[in-house]
Order: structure tokens, then sequence, then C-alpha cells
């Protein structure tokens, strides 16, 4: 008896962090509908203005395709380099190896203030800054780290002789990545893709730093809330939020919740 | 090119070191074409390593492999013909059973047609054709067992390697696979080489056994020759069952040596391949299966030692009784169920046990413990 009442409880207790976490968001999402200008209860009428607004501003719909532009570029080339890297460091034993390891995952944990002022001192030193590629360089840099700790956690669940067996059937060792290694970590990288998609897609910090005039959505955002706010931001809020959230939610899909085959 | 006059597989004084760690040392072994040959010994005595060579997946820190004549050492993994069945079968998870068994062929770019038929015909011929598109994680360990043997000889290689297939099969699909393997070495009539670790696969399959320890080949021959024959303590310990006493030889007579041990006087037949003195110290084998055991008392003043029961165990119809003739020395006996009754086997029972001296060996080195 008391043993359930503790048990309720703690799902009280449990249910209420969770909101607390979630108030901002849902805060957001809810005035974003709502028709006047001050974000206060009561909630005064149910409407669209606020995202037509967002749809017809051009400064946002470029942010928009921009964010999208470097987002996709962004999840390739990091997934490309973070599967590279757990590859490298799956098949071969070298000197140094745990320090260019410990190199390479070092982005994630700089605070990002820091790395956006780093990339905006040096991509304008070597003459890239202010582009979109500009921002697609210090994506890279930032979520490549995740993508190989994504695969290189898939590459852990395998059978230490299947890329052995391959070579012993007459693959090489290129056909071998072709044939069994890319196969094996499929459900990783598509993970990786997704969730690179989305680091990059939400981060605002480095983008705004170093993008110039080629402003992605969260940078534009961020200018927005510096200068008049309105609650077109809501609505700018929450479409990020939906599209972040669902390519997080796709990355955890294929790589958790659809057991991948050959899984030990 | 050159020596067309070697024999099919020749380890020609093979190492190798892993860092400081001797792996294999100085291996030196010569297969014929068409030979079934069990390297066998305890694990991390090298002799997986060994197999690993061969096919090229680690390369010899000295010494030389040839194939038909031809040095391998230098030639990558996936330009060799040897393909292997490893322990943990290494089927590829993401394909069917039918993708798995075709994949060397289709590295060796055969057209597809033919590829399906060989892929087929292997499948049927291994009983599994039934199987061809299962994924390879839905099926029983024989099954994957099959998957990888028709994997390995789907293209037709000229030897196969096989790296402990069976232990990860229980006892009874273990004999059945065996029997399966001894069939196939007889219609395809390649070399197998075969790494086991157990005796029993090894004695009931190859036409020659090579027992290794810590990276050597201690003694090579027909399973049986090595059987009733070790040349050293180590093999005719991890061989058979067998029980060794060593002590002084006090006198000869005609063919016998009689030795004083422990536990007592013991006969042995001289070896034909060295001379015993008075006063040397030998050790005689004697298998456990050649031992009779008594609770009287035997009229015989040699050939019989005297201990009490320290436990039983059964495997089968047969048991095996170990007593104890000192404090920590044990003696083994191997007996059919029906030849113990009537004896007092509980714990702590005193038994004798006695044989025949022609059942006695010596060894050729006296390697004391």
């Amino acid at each position: 008896m008391i043993d359930r009442l503790i048990n309720g409880l703690f799902r009280v207790y449990i249910l209420l962090a969770i909101l607390f976490i979630l108030m901002p968001i849902l805060t957001l999402v809810v005035f974003s509908f709502n028709i006047n200008r001050h974000p206060r209860l009561p909630w005064s009428e149910f409407s669209f203005i606020w995202y037509e607004a967002m749809w017809n501003d051009p400064a946002m719909q470029s942010g928009f395709v921009n964010s999208l532009i470097v987002a996709a570029c962004v999840a390739v080339i990091a997934t490309f380099i973070g599967f590279c890297t757990a590859y490298l460091d799956y098949r071969f034993r070298f000197r140094g190896k745990i320090a260019i390891l410990a190199i390479f995952f070092m982005p994630p944990t700089i605070p990002i203030v820091i790395l956006g002022m780093v990339f905006l001192v040096y991509l304008a030193k070597i003459g890239l800054f202010g582009e979109l590629y500009s921002v697609v360089i210090g994506h890279v840099a930032y979520c490549a780290p995740f993508a190989m700790a994504l695969v290189r956690m898939r590459l852990a669940q395998m059978d230490e002789n299947l890329e052995a067996a391959a070579w012993n059937l007459g693959a090489s060792e290129w056909t071998t990545i072709r044939e069994i290694i890319i196969p094996f970590t499929r459900p990783a990288i598509i993970a990786a893709l997704f969730l690179t998609m989305a680091v990059s897609f939400d981060e605002y910090m480095i983008a705004w730093f170093v993008s110039g005039l080629n402003e992605t959505l969260p940078a534009r955002i961020l200018a927005v809330l510096q200068g008049q706010v309105t609650p077109q931001i809501n609505a700018v809020g929450s479409v990020v939020f939906v599209i972040s959230i669902s390519l997080v939610l796709v990355a955890q899909f294929v790589l958790l919740v659809r057991r991948p085959q050959g899984s030990r | 090119m050159t020596m067309t006059t070697d024999p099919f597989l020749v380890l020609d004084d093979i190492s190798k070191s892993f860092g400081t760690v001797e792996a294999v040392r100085h291996v030196s072994m010569e297969i014929e074409a068409g030979e079934f040959v069990a390297l066998m010994g305890p694990s991390g005595c090298g002799k997986t390593t060994t197999l690993r060579m061969i096919a090229g997946l680690e390369a010899p820190s000295a010494g030389e492999i040839r194939l038909d004549g031809v040095r391998m050492n230098e030639v990558k993994p996936w330009r060799r013909d040897t393909p292997l069945v490893w322990q943990s079968f290494a089927l590829f998870p993401f394909m069917t059973v039918f993708k798995n068994v075709e994949f060397g062929l289709r590295m060796r770019k055969i057209d597809k047609a033919t590829r399906r038929r060989k892929t087929m015909d292997w499948l049927e011929r291994l009983g599994i054709g039934d199987l061809s598109q299962r994924d390879t994680n839905k099926l029983s360990g024989g099954q994957q067992q099959r998957v990888a043997l028709a994997r390995a000889l789907v293209a037709e290689p000229r030897v196969l390697l096989l790296d402990e297939p069976f232990s990860a099969l229980d006892a009874h699909l273990r004999v059945q696979m065996q029997s399966e393997l001894a069939r196939l070495h007889r219609q395809l009539g390649i070399t197998f080489l075969f790494v086991t670790h157990a005796q029993s696969e090894a004695l009931a399959m190859a036409s020659r056994v090579a027992v290794m320890n810590e990276g050597r080949i201690v003694q090579i021959g027909a399973p049986l020759a090595v059987y009733r024959a070790p040349t050293s303590r180590f093999v005719a310990e991890f061989v058979g069952m067998n029980n060794i006493l060593t002590g002084p030889v006090t006198r000869l007579n005609g063919n016998e040596a009689l030795v004083q041990t422990d536990f007592g006087p013991l006969c042995a037949p001289l070896p034909p391949t060295h001379r015993v003195a008075p006063g040397e110290r030998i050790s005689v084998v004697i298998g456990a299966d050649r031992i009779a055991l008594s609770d009287d008392d035997v009229q015989s003043t040699e050939n019989v030692v005297k201990g009490t029961v320290l436990g039983q165990e059964f495997v089968g119809a047969m048991i095996t009784v170990f007593l104890e003739l000192a404090p920590g020395v044990e003696f083994r006996i191997q007996k059919q169920q029906h030849e113990l009754q009537g004896l007092d086997l509980t714990i702590g029972s005193t038994l004798t046990a006695w044989w025949t001296t022609e059942h006695a060996y010596v060894l050729p080195q006296t390697d004391e413990d």
C-alpha cells in the first residue's frame, strides 16, 4: 500500500519535471496561434496570422532555405567524415590514435560561443568568411563527432571476424567496405544523417558568427529577437522545433526501435 | 613456380610474434594434397594463428608458406584460395542464406546463372536447400554451420581451413557434423586443415594430427600413433586420458625395465627408440582405459597401486574413477559401468588398481612437472 503510494508520487514528480522542461516550448507553440500581439492570458483568439507573416517575410524565407541547404550539406559531409573516422578507429591501430580521436571529439565539448568566435576569426583569416559554406564548415566540425559516435557504436556490435571473412572469400578491402561495412552500419549512417541535420538546422551561434549576410533561420531568429519582437517569432520557433524534433525522432527510430539485423 | 616437387602445402620454419609475445615458433610442416590434418592443442598454443597465416590474415614474422610450390607470404588474403570456416561462423547478418553462400562466387565475378546453379547445388548438397531465402540469424547452430561450410566450399577450393568449427554446437550435433565433414572430405578429395582443442574431433576425423604447445609443434603423426605413443608428458596428458608415473630404473630384465616409483615398483617394456640405463629416471604412461580395479589385494607385486576413491565421473556408459595415491597425486581409471558392479566406489574407500606390463609405455623424454 505504502509502496504504491510512493510509486504514484514518483510518477507525479517525473511528470511535473517533464512538464517543467517542456513548458517554454509549449508556451511558444500555444502563443504562436494566438491573435493577440502580447503573449498574455487569457488567450484571445485562434489564428494563423503569425504563420502568414512568417511565410511572407523574405528574410525568413531566405533564412529557411539557407538553413535547409546548410543542414543537407552538413548531414552528408559530417556523416561521411564521421563514418571514415569511426572505421579508422575500428580497423587500425597506430601511434597517436588516441590523440587524434580526442581532437576529433573536441568541438562539441567547447563552449559554442568560443567555437563560433574561433571560426569567425579563422575563416576570415583564410578568406572563407561570410558565405553559406562558411556555416557548413563550422557545422561539419561541430556535427561530425556525433556521426562518428553513432557509427562507432554500431561497429562495436559487429562480429570481429566479419571483415576478415569477406577478405577470405575474395573481397578486397574496398569491396569489403562496400559489401560488408556499409550495409552493416547502414542504420547508424541513416541515423547520423538525420541527427547531424537536426543539430545543424538548430544551431545558431556558429551560424550567427560566420554567416555574414547569408543568415540561416536560427541566425535570423536571433537577429529578430535583438530588434523588435513580434509573435511571428513564436511561429518560426514552433516550425524549427517541429522540424528538429522530427529529425531526431527519425534518427532514434532507425537506430533503436527498428532493431537492426545482426545486433548482438 | 620453381619447386614443383614440393608437397601441396608447406610451412617452412614459420614464426609469428605479436609485440613481445611469440605466438608461433619455428613451425614446419608438410601437407600433401587431399590430406585431412588436425592441428590440436590447448587454447593459446598458436594453432589458430598458424591457420590464419595460411589464410593470409596474419603475416609470418619469419619463415615461408608455400602453396603448390609458390611462396604465399606476401599474397593478400583475397587473392588466395584458402576459404576458412570460422568458429563464430561469421555469416553476413544482413544477407540471406543464398547471398551468403553466393558471396565468394560474386567476388570472383562469375556470371549470375552459374552463381545461382552452384549456390543452390551446394545448399542442396548440405541439406539446406529449402532455407535459401532465410535470414541467417533465424537459423539453428547446425544450420548456420552448414551455411558456413557451403559458403567456404562453393568456389571449389583446393584446401579448406576450419577453425574450431564445431565448438558452438552441442554434443549430438557435433558428432553429426563430424561425419558430415568426413563424408565431404572423402567426396571432394581436397585438403582439409582442421584446428581444434578437442582430441575426440581430431582423432575421429583426421588422417594426421599435429599437437601444438606454446607455439611449437610437439608431435605429429597418425592419430592412433599420437594417442598410443606420445613422445612427451604434454602430449600424453593432452591427447588421451593417461596416468604418468616417474621413477628411477632399478633393473633391466630382458625387454623390460623395472622402475621404482613412489607408489610401488612397476614394469615397462623397453622403448625401441632409445636406450635406458639403470639409475636413469623415466616416465611411464598407463592409459586410463587399460587399468583393472579391485577391492581385494592383488597377488602381483608389480604394476599395482593402491588409492582412495576421490570421486567418479559418468560419460554415457563410461565411468572415470579418480583414485588418490598420495595427497595431490591422482590416478584415473576408465571403465564400462558394468565392469565396476560390486565395487565399493564411495568416496574414501580403498581400491587397488593394476595393469599388465605390455600396456605401459615409456616416454622418450622424462620432463617432470
